[in-house]
């Protein structure tokens, strides 16, 4: 079977499965997050951006109630 | 329980969850669930806004970003293993050590600061006097102000115990510098003024009964009856407005 390289890329991809160790799509890697938050979210205690958890890890859980 | 929920409660202040709902359920539904799930009375954020893009794999999804900012990880949190503790443990050291790439004369200078000795950080900044000294005196005198920011915002809004540990940690480290000083000082004096007295007794009372009952059954009908007489009894202040929210939220049809 012939690939292209970019095809084997995306085989690799499938097979690795689903960790990524860079950035998201959008997202440049080593280039810092940036958000200000339009509504403090619940429990933030004023904060109002991820540039004010600089020099703490953050992790960020998407999750869907349903 | 989400992997995050245990790291917030495992390493608290030291990290910061933020939970995203990314299915359009309204806030006081997907609160009211967390609350049943038993997933709050922790340091954890929650919205509804994205503050990054997802890599549209699926839900859940969970990334960490390091002290600088940059992302270290993202994707589906089964996948990540012991990845994703470890990768939280080492930022963790990080935060506590200079950043990469500091000059090696302010190596101990930021170490000085993060681990709370902030004005022995400015003091030995003033002492070296050279350029990056003085950024570094900028960037410490930056962030304690903006810290000092917060504790005044939690003071406006009603978190007076959250304020009154904020202002614990600031006061030791801004001892023996001025105006860093005066301001914490000012924000102290506030918190234990008269205004404040009705505010100080509800927050305790409240920050005690989520304490308690966040693993519990929150909703069970002797809690409830509790939040509702925490609201009545301190009604006017910020705090009873909480404690009415969380009356609310028992109430709400988790099936919307």
């Amino acid at each position: 079977m012939n690939l292209t390289k970019l095809q084997r890329a995306a085989l690799a991809a499938t097979l690795v499965g689903g960790v990524w160790l860079t950035s998201s799509a959008g997202t440049e890697p080593s280039t810092a997050v940036e958000y200000s938050f339009r509504n403090l979210p619940l429990n933030s205690l004023g904060i109002k951006s991820l540039a004010e958890l600089r020099g703490k890890p953050v992790i960020i859980d998407f999750w869907g109630k349903n | 329980m989400p992997a995050s929920v245990k790291l917030q409660e495992q390493f608290g202040d030291d990290v910061q969850v933020i939970f995203v709902e990314c299915q359009n359920t309204p806030p006081d539904v997907y609160e009211a669930f967390a609350w049943k799930m038993k997933w709050m009375g922790n340091g954890a954020m929650w919205t509804a806004e994205r503050p990054m893009e997802t890599t549209g794999s699926g839900l859940p999804e969970t990334a960490v970003l390091g002290v600088d900012g940059t992302v270290l990880l993202q994707g589906h949190p089964g996948d990540f293993g012991k990845k994703l503790e470890e990768t939280v443990v080492a930022e963790i050291k990080k935060s506590k050590q200079a950043p990469a790439g500091t000059p090696k004369e302010l190596e101990k200078v930021w170490s000085q600061f993060a681990k709370g000795d902030v004005a022995g950080a400015i003091a030995e900044c003033d002492k070296l006097g050279s350029e990056p000294a003085k950024e570094a005196r900028e960037a410490f005198v930056a962030r304690t102000t903006a810290r000092i920011e917060r504790a005044r915002w939690m003071l406006d809004n009603g978190y007076l115990a959250a304020g009154d540990k904020l202002l614990g940690t600031l006061e030791k480290a801004v001892k023996g510098h001025a105006e860093l000083s005066g301001k914490v000082a000012e924000q102290k004096t506030r918190l234990a003024s008269a205004e404040l007295a009705d505010e100080r007794e509800a927050d305790k009372a409240f920050a005690g009964f989520v304490a308690k009952v966040a693993k519990e059954k929150p909703f069970e009908p002797a809690n409830v009856k509790k939040a509702e007489s925490i609201a009545t009894k301190f009604k006017g202040t910020k705090t009873a407005a909480r404690a009415e929210r969380f009356v609310a939220l028992s109430k709400v049809n988790l099936n919307k």
